[in-house]
Order: C-alpha cells, then structure tokens, then sequence
C-alpha cells in the first residue's frame, strides 16, 4: 500500500468516471433493497432477515471494489496484457514453424494458394482470440 | 487439502473453483427445482433452506473470486464476468473453466520461456 499511496490516484480519467457512476447506482440500490428487506422481515418473514443482512454486504463489496479499482497499477495491469500478448504471439509462432515446411511452398497453384491464404486468415484469427474464447 | 487455505496461487485457485462448483450447483438448484415447486407446487420448501444458503455462499464466491483475481492481477473487466457468471445458470462453470485454461496456459508458456 505504501508503494500505491505514492502513486496519483486520477479520479477523472474516463474509466474512473465510469466506476463512479456504477457505484453511486449501485450501492443506494443495494441499500434500499436491504432496507426493503428489512422491513419485509419485520412484518414476519422471517426468511427475509438474512437478505437484509446480505444486502449491505454487496454494498461494501462493492466499495472495496471500486476503491482497488482506482488504486490499479497501470503498470501491473500493463504488464499482465504485454504477457498475455506476448504468450499468444510465441504460441502462434510455435504454429506457424511447425507448420512452415508443408506451408507455403513455392510452386503455389492458384487453388493452392487460396487455400494457404485461407489457412493463414484462420491462424491470424487464431492469435486474435482473447483469454474469453480459449 | 492443504493447498486450500494457503495463500499461494494454487490455494486462491482452488478455492475459486470450489466455490464457483458449489455457487454453479446452488444456483440450479434454486433455478430449476426451488421456484419450478415454488410456482406449480405451491409450496416454498426447498427456496426457503437453498434461498439463503445460496445467497451467503454467493458472498464467498464473491470473495474467493476478487481474492483470486486481485493476486492474478486480473482486469477489472474478468472480474466483472467472474462476478456475473455466478449468477447465470451454467455460466460459472464455464468461465471457470476458462480461467482455470488461461492460467494453466500461461504457465506452460512461462516454464517454456524461462
């Protein structure tokens, strides 16, 4: 924490702005739905008073949530992205060694060639997939 | 089951999946057996004991899930699908499964490079 206090936080940058928002939708939300909650149990459903505890917690998860979210490295956050790129890229070089003998030869046909082509279109799309798709 | 309250990748992981498993089920239960007999069977048994049992297990995952990805320096956007997977049906245990892929890989592609 030390390290990260030295840091500026930037409360205005686009990103953050956006986080303030979804909490001040958010957490009042969760507040009132405790509150509701709350008092639905004490008109007799007793079911109803765990919900009303749970809801504050989303609240202060919530808050917690944003407040690491400001206080992000941008540079450990940046050097996972660069790792994962460079991961995607050296995995597909892999591929594309392997596959560089029978790949690609010089006396291409026009069939040939758009096959390769097309072999080549789907191992670019390949490296363009994220960690969602893998 | 030493590794599950370790505190090193391994454990934060497995607790993860464990709760992403037990929050998955849970909410099939709830889906798909609690209000179907809520509704036709007009009796609210099972929603009563699974409901909140669900809801505070959700906590945990919620939990488990930022502990994971605060370690692993996940972006907020993972977090966030990590966070909304709990609580569509079948979601969990396929971004589960993803992660669980996407470390796995990353690390056979560390013990290449090093």
């Amino acid at each position: 924490m030390n390290r990260e206090s030295d840091r500026q936080v930037r409360w205005v940058a686009p990103r953050a702005l956006v986080a303030h928002l979804l909490v001040l939708c958010f957490v009042p939300g969760c507040l009132i739905a405790g509150w509701w909650q709350a008092t639905v149990a004490m008109s007799g459903n007793g079911l109803s008073y765990l919900y009303a505890f749970e809801w504050p917690v989303f609240a202060i998860f919530s808050v917690v949530l944003w407040w690491n979210f400001l206080h992000d490295d941008p540079d450990e956050v940046g050097g996972r992205r660069l790792r994962e790129l460079r991961r995607d890229e050296s995995i597909s070089g892999e591929r594309a060694e392997l596959r560089s003998p029978d790949f690609r030869t010089e006396d291409e046909d026009d069939e040939l060639r758009a096959y390769n082509d097309y072999l080549a279109q789907l191992a670019q799309r390949d490296r363009a997939k994220g960690w969602r798709s893998r | 089951m030493k590794t599950l309250w370790s505190g090193s990748r391994e454990g934060s992981l497995l607790r993860y999946r464990a709760m992403a498993f037990t929050v998955g089920t849970g909410l099939l239960l709830l889906v798909f057996v609690g209000i179907p007999i809520q509704i036709w069977g007009h009796s609210k048994a099972v929603v009563a004991v699974v409901g909140p049992i669900h809801g505070y297990l959700y906590l945990i995952y919620l939990a488990a899930a930022f502990d994971l990805a605060r370690r692993e320096r996940f972006p907020i956007s993972r977090l966030f699908v990590m966070i909304s997977a709990g609580l569509v049906p079948f979601v969990a245990f396929i971004i589960e499964h993803r992660i669980v892929a996407s470390l796995r890989a990353e690390e056979r592609s560390d013990a290449t490079a090093s």
